[in-house]
């Protein structure tokens, strides 16, 4: 479904054209716990929780419990250009209930495999003492400062 | 915010039953749900079938006059309340009004019982073991010293709002439906529940003063719950599934039940961090009018904030009948199908008589010179006392404005320092 209208053809326009749907749900990760038959969906603006039940129902036969949706704003921060302060655009949260049997977890897009996961924590370590190293250096040349470091032995 | 204005709350509303939310009010109330479905022994040693079968006509007349009525009421309106709630209360307060005039006869603590028609019920306590609330993690997450700490529970204070067609109070408590001997021997098992209560949408509320208002006023002696009648016209708002349907109904009588007793011991002189020094227990009827459940509660500790979340071994205990049709259908000028086991349940739980308990001081904490406002002797602190109680316990709004900040201070002051307003 969508609401936009085809334009009418002008000479050298494409013959073609694609119209994605106005109605669309995105799963995303919850960043609070939820019991694990509750699933968070970002979905746009205009549904609203009867539509986003049919479209679960209808589309992917996922039976709701219940939809609660909540509209989210995101903070606001300066353009880093002009400097005026900019929002970037609101997010309608929806909360899908499943039936309490079901399970839903949420997949593992980007499978990390152990040997990167260990070099990502060894990277991480050596940076941390680095980090550490320098604060030491720091403090002990608190009284010195401006001395070049090849000063002292 | 300072508490002057109230506190945040999570609001545990009698009618407001979201799904599966029968672990949650297990936690927050730390109620152990017995999972067969009948009422504890006591109950079996109460022969009441002679004043079932005495009682049987009258309260089947009862049945046929309210439905009767409602029939009427409804008649003339157009778009009649379908769900029945007002014939719930009719028939309640008629069964009721039947019982206590004829038992008051026979049972003494019938006719002193008090009996107050859709009484206020208001309770608050505090609940922990629940993850801590995003603002909280990143407040923890922010200082160096308590960054370990981040994750670990945080207390959430849980408001009940009751709202009973009637309920019956008495000057000595009920019987402990479990004595201390079996409930130390029993395991008791709860639900593991540690989500933030909203995700399961509970509401919550910014500024909200604690209360605690068991249906009367500090200073009646009428200070023990005997049985609370609740409606059940919420129970069409479930969830299209059967098992929620029982759930909510057991999820609305350990709140009730909980919340009520709750009320009753903060009067007493218990608390949060106080706990009640002997169990009390309540008994509770769900009811439309045609469909009957019972339960029994017994309250053994209201201390569960975080610190004893975990330790505190005492649980509470709640026993539940299966739902019971009082009758089928009403015919005409005839109740079809009248079921007398309903009748006989309920005679028990008015039968049931509340007892002394003897060497038990019941109210540990209270003084015993200053009973209620009227004994103080200062009359300033008197005339003070009075006056703040009134006004935290009537939910007005303070006549001061709580602070506010607008939202363009928030966005060009707070979240954008852009200033253009430093020269204030």
């Amino acid at each position: 479904m969508s609401t936009r209208w085809y334009p009418i053809y002008q000479k050298g326009g494409p013959q073609l054209r694609v119209f994605l749907p106005n109605f669309w749900m995105k799963l995303v990760r919850p960043p609070v716990e939820q019991p694990s038959n509750v699933v968070q969906f970002q979905c746009s603006m205009e549904m609203t929780q009867f539509d986003i039940r049919n479209y679960l129902e209808k589309i992917y036969k996922i039976k709701c419990i219940d939809v609660r949706t909540r509209i989210h704003m995101p903070k606001t921060r300066r353009d880093p250009g002009e400097g005026y302060v900019i929002k970037d655009d609101d997010i309608k949260y929806a909360y899908i209930t499943l039936p309490k049997d079901q399970v839903f977890k949420f997949p593992d897009l980007f499978g990390v495999d152990e040997k990167t996961k260990q070099d990502e924590l060894d990277h991480e370590r050596s940076l941390k003492e680095a980090k550490k190293g320098f604060q030491e250096y720091l403090e002990k040349n608190k009284e010195r400062r401006n001395l070049p470091s090849w000063y002292s032995v | 915010m300072p508490k002057y204005w109230g506190f945040k709350c999570y609001m545990v509303d009698e009618e407001y039953c979201p799904y599966n939310n029968l672990p949650l009010a297990q936690h927050i109330t730390r109620t152990h749900l017995k999972s067969e479905r009948n009422l504890p022994e006591l109950y079996d040693s109460l022969d009441v079938s002679n004043l079932a079968s005495q009682l049987n006509n009258e309260v089947e007349e009862t049945v046929l006059i309210e439905a009767e009525g409602y029939r009427k009421k409804v008649k003339d309106k157009l778009l009649g309340t379908e769900d029945g709630e007002d014939f719930a209360s009719a028939l309640t307060k008629g069964i009721n009004r039947v019982i206590m005039n004829h038992l008051s006869k026979q049972y003494s603590h019938i006719l002193e019982a008090q009996v107050d028609f859709e009484p206020r019920i208001e309770s608050t306590w505090y609940a922990g073991g629940m993850n801590p609330p995003e603002n909280i993690r990143r407040l923890r997450d922010g200082r160096a010293w308590s960054r370990e700490y981040k994750d670990d529970p945080t207390d959430r204070i849980m408001v009940f709002l009751g709202s009973p067609i009637l309920t019956l109070r008495s000057v000595q408590p009920l019987p402990m439906v479990m004595s201390n001997s079996e409930l130390e021997s029993s395991s008791l098992e709860l639900p593991e529940w540690k989500f933030d209560p909203r995700v399961v949408g509970t509401q919550t509320e910014q500024n909200r003063r604690i209360v605690n208002v068991p249906g009367y006023f500090p200073g009646d002696t009428h200070r023990f719950g005997q049985i609370s009648f609740h409606k059940r016209h919420h129970a069409k708002n479930t969830f299209g599934e059967i098992v929620d349907e029982d759930n909510s109904l057991f999820r609305q009588a350990i709140v009730c039940s909980f919340g009520w007793l709750q009320a009753q011991a903060n009067m007493l002189g218990f608390n949060s961090f106080n706990d009640i020094a002997y169990p009390l227990a309540t008994q509770t009827v769900i009811t439309d009018g045609k469909h009957w459940s019972f339960f029994a509660y017994q309250m053994n500790t209201i201390t569960f904030h975080t610190h004893f979340a975990q330790e505190q071994p005492k649980r509470n205990v709640c026993w539940g009948s299966d739902e019971m049709k009082l009758f089928e259908s009403v015919d005409g000028e005839k109740v079809v199908g009248f079921n007398e086991e309903v009748l006989k349940t309920l005679l028990k739980f008015y039968v049931n008589a509340p007892q002394e308990r003897l060497g038990v001081n019941l109210t540990p904490y209270l003084s015993s010179e200053e009973k209620i406002a009227a004994d103080y002797e200062d009359d300033d602190k008197r005339q003070w006392l009075e006056r703040e109680y009134k006004f935290l316990t009537s939910n007005r709004p303070r006549y001061q404005l709580p602070y506010e900040i607008y939202a363009w201070e928030k966005i060009y002051k707070i979240d954008n320092k852009l200033g253009l307003w430093t020269r204030d």
